[in-house]
C-alpha cells in the first residue's frame, strides 16, 4: 500500500499534537517522517506541509531559547493557528501546493515581526518588499557567478546566501517569491551538508558537489531568476531535493555534529557504581529542573 | 526521590574503588557529571508554554496580590521563565542546530526517532585518514567514534573504527573545549603529531590520552593533560623517554606563530606517565 492521504493525515495529526505540547523535537521528527514516507508513494505534494512544519519546529526551537515567556507565547500561538489551518487545508485530498505556499508565505510574514530583536521592532515595523527583492536578486546573481567556489570544502556560500536572505526577510519582509527562494535553497543546503559530511578528502568533496549539488543549484537559479516564477518548477525541484536529502539519510543516517554531549561511560580508571550514577543523575536533573 | 548529599556519593565512589586516589575519584565524578548533562537536558521535557490568554489571566491574578507578594511572585515567574529559556536554548543547540549563524534554517535533525545527541568532535588528522586508507577502512567512516561495534543497530550512526586501538585519544572534556575554542586545534594537532612521530622514531608501543581535567585542590582551574600509557617499556627507559618527549612536544609548541597563546597554554599543560 503506497503512502496515501489516510496515513499522511495520521502523521499530520502527530505533528499538530507535538506542537500543542511544545515538543519541537517531535514536531521535527514528524515532519521528517512525512517526507520519508512520501518516498514510498507517488504523491509529491505531501512533502510541502511537512517542510513547513519542519520550519515551524526550527523557528519555535530558536524562539523559545531566545525570547522571554510572553513574546514566545505569542509566537507559538501564531504558529499553532497556522498549523491548524494547514492541517485543515490538507484534509481535502485535492489540496493544491500553490494554496499552501501562499498561506505559508503569509504565516512567515506574521512570524517575522515576532522574530525581531527588541531594538529592531520599532525600526523595522513596516516592510520594504522592493528592497528585499533587489537584495534577493543580487544574492542569486552572486551565487550564480560563484557556483564553482562551492567545491572548496571551507566555502559555505550557500549558507552565506541563505543567511543574508533570512536577514532581509526578517528586517524588511518578503513576498511569495522570496519565501520560495529561501525554501528551495534551504532544501538544497540540507543536501550540501551531507556532501560535506560524506566526503573524505577535498577531492572527493569537490566531486560530490560538482556532480550532485551544483547541477541542482543551477536548476534552482534558472527557476528562481525567471521574470515570473513558475510554481510547478519550484515544486518539482523541492520534491527532487527532498528526495535526495531523504536518500542521503537512508544511506548515511544522521550527520555527525559538533555536540557537547556524551553517551559513553567515563574513560577514567574509576568506575562509579550504577546506583551512585543513578543518584547523581537524579540530583543533576532535580537541580536543573529547580524546585518549581 | 530520595535525598542524599554529595559527601554520600563520594563515600560510595571511594568504597567502590578502594585503590583509587582522591584525584581519580574527583575526576571520575566530575566526568560523569559532565557526560550526563547533555543527555539529561536533551531528554528533559520543558513545561508547555502558557498561551497569551493564560499569561494575561496570571498577570491579573498577580495584580490583586499585596505589594510585597506581587513583587516576589513576579520575580519568581521571571526567574522560572529565564531558566526555561536557557534550557530551551541548550536543547536547541543539542538538536544539532549549531550553525555558522543561528538564523539559517538548519536541518535540526534528519532522523525519524528520538535519540540521544551524538558525541562527536569532527577532529580527524591527516594521520588518521592515512591510517584508515592503509587499513582499508571504508571511505564512509566519518570522524572518530567510540561506539562499541558490537552494538551497531539499524540506527547506529556510521561505522566506528574497530580495526585497531587508537594510538592517540582525545577526552570528551577536551573535545568540548576544542569545539568552543578552535584556536586550540592547531596546538592539539602539534601535540598529537609530535607524540605519534616520536613513537614511530623510537619504535615504541605507546598510546596517548589527551584530556582536560579539573585540579583537585582548585576545581575551577582546568588543566590539559597528556597521559602516556607505555607498553613493553622498562621503567628507567620510560622515564628517560618521557623527559625527552616532553622536551620535543614543548619545542614543537614553541614553534607556533602565536607565542602568547602558546605561553598561556603551556601554563596549564602537563605531560604525565601512567606507570601502573
Amino acid at each position: 500500500m503506497p503512502y496515501d492521504s489516510i496515513i499522511f493525515r495520521k502523521d499530520m495529526a502527530g505533528a499538530i499534537k507535538a506542537l500543542e505540547d511544545d515538543d519541537v523535537e517531535y514536531l521535527n521528527i514528524a515532519a521528517n517522517r512525512i517526507m520519508s514516507n512520501s518516498l514510498f508513494g507517488t504523491e509529491k505534494k505531501f512533502v510541502f506541509p511537512a517542510f513547513f512544519l519542519k520550519d515551524i519546529s526550527f523557528n519555535l526551537g530558536l524562539l523559545r531559547g531566545s525570547l522571554p515567556t510572553s513574546p514566545y507565547s505569542t509566537a507559538k500561538s501564531v504558529a499553532m493557528n497556522y498549523a491548524r489551518s494547514l492541517s485543515r487545508e490538507v484534509q481535502n485530498e485535492t489540496f493544491e501546493p500553490l494554496t499552501l505556499w501562499k498561506s505559508y508565505s503569509d504565516f512567515k510574514m506574521e512570524l517575522r515581526k515576532l522574530t525581531l530583536a527588541p531594538i529592531e521592532q520599532s525600526i523595522y515595523d513596516t516592510t520594504d518588499l522592493e528592497f528585499s527583492k533587489s537584495g534577493f536578486s543580487w544574492l542569486l546573481n552572486y551565487l550564480q557567478e560563484n557556483l564553482g567556489s562551492m567545491e572548496v570544502p571551507k566555502n559555505i556560500l550557500l549558507k552565506g546566501v541563505l543567511n543574508e536572505m533570512v536577514r532581509l526577510y526578517r528586517n524588511h519582509g518578503t513576498d511569495l517569491n522570496g519565501v520560495l527562494t529561501i525554501s528551495l535553497l534551504t532544501a538544497l543546503d540540507w543536501c550540501n551538508d551531507y556532501a560535506r559530511a560524506i566526503s573524505t578528502s577535498e577531492t572527493s568533496f569537490a566531486k560530490i558537489v560538482r556532480d550532485e549539488i551544483i547541477p541542482n543549484a543551477k536548476d534552482s537559479l534558472a527557476a528562481l531568476q525567471k521574470t515570473e516564477i513558475n510554481i510547478e518548477d519550484i515544486d518539482n525541484l523541492m520534491w527532487k531535493f527532498i528526495v535526495q536529502w531523504r536518500e542521503y539519510f537512508l544511506r548515511y543516517l544522521e550527520l555527525p555534529r559538533v555536540v557537547l554531549s556524551a553517551r559513553e561511560e567515563p574513560e577514567k580508571a574509576i568506575q562509579l557504581p550504577e546506583e551512585t550514577k543513578k543518584k547523581l543523575t537524579e540530583a543533576i536533573t532535580k537541580s536543573i529542573e529547580g524546585p518549581g | 526521590m530520595s535525598n542524599f548529599s554529595l559527601d554520600e556519593i563520594i563515600d560510595e565512589a571511594i568504597r567502590a574503588n578502594p585503590g583509587a586516589s582522591l584525584d581519580q575519584i574527583s575526576e571520575g565524578i566530575v566526568e560523569f557529571i559532565q557526560s550526563s548533562l547533555a543527555p539529561i537536558i536533551h531528554s528533559m521535557k520543558l513545561a508547555r508554554a502558557a498561551t497569551p490568554i493564560e499569561l494575561r489571566s496570571s498577570e491579573f491574578r498577580i495584580e490583586r496580590l499585596s505589594a510585597s507578594s506581587r513583587e516576589l511572585t513576579k520575580e519568581k515567574r521571571e526567574l522560572k521563565g529565564r531558566q526555561i529559556q536557557e534550557l530551551a536554548w541548550l536543547k536547541f543547540q543539542l538538536n544539532g542546530t549549531i550553525a555558522p549563524a543561528p538564523l539559517i534554517p538548519t536541518i535540526m535533525t534528519n532522523e525519524d526517532r528520538f535519540e540521544q545527541p551524538r558525541i562527536e568532535y569532527s577532529y580527524q588528522t591527516t594521520l588518521d585518514r592515512n591510517r584508515q586508507r592503509k587499513l582499508g577502512v571504508s571511505d564512509l567512516v566519518l570522524g572518530k567514534t567510540n561506539h562499541n561495534p558490537a552494538l551497531i543497530s539499524p540506527y547506529t550512526k556510521f561505522a566506528s573504527n574497530p580495526l585497531e586501538e587508537d594510538t592517540f585519544r582525545l577526552g570528551k572534556a577536551l573535545q568540548w573545549r576544542l569545539s568552543q575554542n578552535p584556536k586550540l586545534v592547531s596546538l592539539v594537532q602539534k601535540i598529537e603529531t609530535s607524540s605519534r612521530s616520536y613513537t614511530l622514531e623510537h619504535n615504541l608501543d605507546w598510546t596517548f590520552e589527551l584530556n582536560e581535567t579539573a585540579d583537585v585542590e582548585s576545581p575551577l582551574w582546568r588543566k590539559t593533560v597528556l597521559i602516556i600509557h607505555p607498553k613493553n617499556s622498562e621503567f628507567e627507559e620510560s622515564m628517560r623517554l618521557w623527559d625527552e618527549l616532553d622536551k620535543k612536544i614543548r619545542y614543537e609548541l614553541g614553534n607556533s606563530k602565536d607565542a602568547d597563546r602558546v605561553a598561556e597554554f603551556n601554563k596549564t599543560f602537563f605531560i604525565e606517565m601512567d606507570l601502573r
